[in-house]
């Protein structure tokens, strides 16, 4: 190469501008691709699953129609724990107002799986613990209207983030203002950055020396919190600003302000993270976002800058300056006026003192629900598709017994040696099997040991109406009357044990009547009932009745010698309660997703397992248990009008003490005792029993009245004998019978009394 | 089809008995301030003679009524939720579980429309019409049993 002087030479200008042209070229092609790749980004996420939404967990919802056994206290703390206000004006969805025995209610709508419910306001008049009138004053007229089920719980996605999404459609007046005034003025206007806001916030941060405005748009906010982590580098900024230049040209400013509003960090509750305006209107105010004032909707404005800094509950001044500053900007706008912005800075901040949006107030519940979805639903979809699970949870019944449940353990404490004492129920609608409460311990909330699940103990006497109703299913053999040995006997076992069962009282007492031998409780009698009728059938009964797994085949099964869960007794006494239909237990009616598709439904199962004549049988039986045998105690709460049905059970020394019952409309299973296997000084009349008849109490009750079947006759017994007699007789009671079992000898009475005299079988039937 | 169809037309006849004049059960208890009564009185003669389940209240009576809107328009699932309301409302009435049965029956569930359909029958008792609606009820699930 010879040296030659350089010279701009046209060809050397070319070569110049071709460099820098593919130095453009180059550029513009890692432009292109990183714009396509941020432009990726942006769509992909903004147009899936936008979030992680949990699922939510809904309790049953109120039914309200003229004849409901529902009293205005009831009523009022159902609303209460719906966040309805009190408002004699009915201005708004979600208020109620009470005078005397009336009360009229604007309800809110909700969608259930069947349907949407719309909200009506509704005047209701009460009368002795039922709704005597209802009428529809605004909205579709219906016999039967529902409340909006209580939410009780949700099932939340590992990284605790807690949303209640919220459309545009559904924002209170002037919030959107509000935030855009506050927030990003030029909003409506920019198309993702807004140089004059930087150039203002710079300027205004300057003259203060600190930061104190931020130049950023609600786009570019969405953008970092959204897509991109907190790091505050320079390269984070920049893909922020593209990405929000993206955004704003891919999507309508509608949706961008819509996924703002859900996305905006608002606040800390324990571990679960606020964000979106949806759920900050139940954790702040405990309503809905439509129903917020403008000063409550400029609150939340307000926190966005700093939820924590600003948290009306920890920082009342702060947070009560800062909202009222929105509410100037507000008036500055002309969005209010003067005198709307003046009432409404002079209104208290309104926050709820606890979140009504409490994590878990059912833990022992929402154990079995957990349970129950496990079976069909994958913990990725439960934490995070937003499901709606509606179960059949009855807000009141369920702290009502666990109020009633802790107060007398408590009581039965006081006594010696029974500090540790701990309980269990379960309550259930007899006819239908939805659990409406499940207590898991004495400690209420606390999401401990889950007795009524997972505890199994003993069952003892519990276990003998399956006994008697396999003999009773035979009347060929038994009768209600047939005369039993209550008589000690030993039972040698083939490798040299032997067993010789004895009574709870020590005593035997002869020759008793069947219905007797149940109604009191008597173990000797009852073995050789069992034995007699055999292990087998009474294994087959227990089967039948709802028991999972079929039991060994040993004699001391007939005292009881089987563990189970109070759930599990309830899935057997269930059976018993609906006459002698299988009705499994649910805690679940249905699954949606969170559009309202309804997924899974758990609808009524009904199998006829036992005839509807021993059954009856039985039923009196257990009827004469709680009158005149080993449940007297019952009536020592309840009214002497209401018929029940019940059993006790008692283990060794009191280590497990049970009773289990059923009125018409309610059905409990109750377990007193100590998880270290202790003695107690309690039986189940004393101790299960108790928490069982405070609880029912407590409760609205519907008597217990079976129908009396085709197959089954009454007729007077003479209680000695065992004879028929006549109606008047002294000592006659009016027993019933399989058709064609009766005795069919009769005695005349002893006395000629035609006077009647009140006696307690009389009242039973 | 036909014949699920056919078997709605006792859902015509259902309407007519739904509603009967009725003391609901709910009223007949009321809570804890009750006297007990010195001498027996009819109501405690009647239970003896108790033979039949309680009266169909108003409130799921009118249910029941929507219920069979949906199933005669083909939409048991629809109805099985109405019918579970009106159970909730009327537990022991022997034509909420009748409705049952023509739903599970609409869905081609027999052995579940038996079932329903035999509770109801036991509630009806000795309430002649009632009974009869049961015992035609149950054949007609047994005969499209027979022939899907």
């Amino acid at each position: 190469m010879t040296n030659r002087p350089r010279k701009k030479t046209p060809a050397r200008r070319r070569s110049w501008a071709g460099l820098i042209l593919r130095l453009i070229l180059v550029l513009a092609l890692v432009l292109t691709v990183w714009l396509v790749y941020l432009d990726h980004q942006v769509t992909s996420r903004f147009e899936g699953n936008r979030w992680e939404v949990p699922s939510r967990v809904y309790a049953r919802a109120l039914e309200l129609y003229e004849g409901a056994s529902l009293s205005p206290a009831a009523l009022e703390s159902e609303l209460s724990a719906l966040g309805y206000r009190r408002d004699a004006s009915l201005r708004q969805a979600g208020s109620w107002h009470r005078k005397g025995n009336q009360l009229r209610l604007r309800s809110r709508g909700f969608h259930f799986p069947g349907g949407a419910e719309p909200g009506r306001t509704l005047a209701l008049r009460f009368d002795n613990g039922v709704i005597s009138q209802m009428r529809v004053e605004q909205g579709s007229a219906e016999p039967v209207v529902r409340l909006e089920p209580q939410a009780i719980g949700g099932i939340y996605p590992a990284h605790n983030e807690d949303r209640i999404l919220i459309q545009l459609s559904q924002l209170p007046p002037l919030l959107r203002e509000a935030m855009i005034v506050t927030e990003d003025r030029d909003f409506d206007s920019h198309h993702g950055l807004a140089p004059v806001s930087i150039a203002r916030a710079m300027l205004a941060n300057m003259q203060a020396g600190r930061v104190v405005q931020g130049g950023s748009t609600l786009t570019q906010q969405l953008v970092k919190n959204f897509y991109l982590t907190a790091d505050r580098t320079y390269s984070r900024k920049l893909n922020e600003a593209a990405m929000a230049l993206l955004l704003e040209w891919r999507y309508p400013k509608e949706e961008i302000f819509e996924a703002y509003l859900n996305e905006v960090y608002l606040g800390q509750a324990g571990q679960r993270a606020i964000h979106g305006v949806g759920l900050a209107s139940q954790f702040y105010f405990g309503k809905p976002i439509s129903e917020l004032e403008v000063q409550e909707s400029a609150l939340l404005v307000a926190m966005v800058r700093g939820p924590a800094y600003y948290n009306p509950r920890r920082h009342p001044e702060r947070a009560t300056q800062r909202r009222n500053r929105v509410l100037d900007l507000l008036e500055e706008q002309g969005n209010l006026s003067a005198g709307a912005a003046r009432d409404a800075r002079r209104t208290p901040l309104g926050v709820i003192e606890r979140p009504r949006f409490q994590a878990n107030p059912y833990p022992a519940f929402m154990d079995l629900v957990r349970q129950h979805l496990k079976r069909d639903y994958d913990d990725q979809d439960l934490q995070s598709s937003g499901l709606r699970i509606f179960t059949t949870l009855d807000p009141g019944v369920q702290t009502t017994a666990a109020r009633r449940l802790s107060e007398t353990l408590d009581e039965l404490s006081a006594g010696p040696g029974n500090d540790t004492l701990e309980g269990a129920m379960v309550i259930s609608r007899p006819h239908s099997g939805e659990v409406q409460a499940v207590v898991g311990s004495r400690a209420s909330g606390a999401m401990g040991f889950n007795r009524a699940v997972a505890a199994r103990r003993p069952i003892g006497s519990l276990i003998k109406p399956a006994i008697y109703l396999a003999a009773l299913e035979q009347p060929d053999r038994y009768t209600l009357i047939s005369r039993l040995k209550d008589e000690p006997f030993r039972i040698e076992f083939k490798n040299g044990d032997e067993w010789s069962p004895r009574n709870f009282d020590g005593e035997s007492h002869g020759e008793v009547p069947l219905h007797q031998a149940l109604s009191r409780s008597y173990n000797q009698a009852t073995v050789r009932l069992g034995l007699d009728v055999g292990l087998d059938p009474v294994r087959d009964m227990l089967e039948r009745l709802g028991l999972e797994r079929r039991p060994g085949a040993y004699p001391a099964l007939l005292l009881g010698s089987l563990d189970l869960s109070p759930l599990q007794v309830t899935e057997m006494y269930q059976t018993l309660a609906a006459s002698g239909y299988r009705v499994p237990l649910r805690s679940i009616t249905a699954v949606t997703t969170a559009e309202g598709e309804t997924l899974s439904r758990y609808d009524l199962e009904i199998h006829q397992v036992v005839e509807p004549g021993p059954m009856h049988l039985l039923h009196y039986a257990m009827q004469e248990t709680v009158r005149d045998g080993t449940g007297r105690g019952v009536y020592r709460f309840l009214p002497d009008a209401l018929h029940v049905a019940g059993k006790t059970g008692t283990t060794d020394g009191g280590r497990d003490t049970w009773f289990a019952g059923f009125t018409g409309n309610t059905l409990g299973v109750t377990w007193v005792g100590t998880d270290d296997n202790v003695p107690t000084l309690l039986s189940g009349g004393t101790g299960a029993l108790r928490v069982w008849g405070r609880v029912m109490a407590d409760l609205p009750q519907q008597s217990l009245a079976p129908v009396v079947p085709e197959s089954v006759d009454y007729h007077w017994i003479d209680s000695d004998s065992g004879l028929r007699t006549a109606e008047n007789c002294r000592d006659a009671r009016r027993i019933p019978f399989i058709a064609g079992s009766a005795p069919e000898q009769e005695r005349p009475c002893g006395d000629s009394f035609g006077g009647r005299v009140q006696r307690w079988f009389e009242r039973l039937f | 089809m036909v014949r699920r169809l056919a078997g709605l037309l006792p859902l015509v006849f259902l309407a007519g008995c739904a509603i009967e004049p009725a003391g609901t059960p709910q009223q007949r208890e009321a809570p804890a301030t009750e006297q007990e009564p010195v001498v027996s009185t009819p109501e405690q003669t009647e239970r003896y003679d108790r033979r039949s389940g309680d009266p169909l209240s108003p409130a799921a009576a009118s249910l029941l009524a929507s219920a069979r809107g949906y199933l005669q328009g083909g939409q048991p699932d629809r109805a099985l939720t109405l019918i579970q309301r009106a159970h909730g409302i009327s537990p022991n009435a022997a034509e909420v579980y009748y409705h049952f049965a023509h739903a599970h029956q609409a869905r081609g569930e027999y052995a579940r429309a038996e079932q329903f359909a035999r509770r109801g029958l036991a509630l009806a008792g000795n309430r002649e019409k009632l009974e009869q609606q049961g015992v035609d009820l149950l054949a007609g699930i047994r005969q499209a049993a027979n022939n899907p």
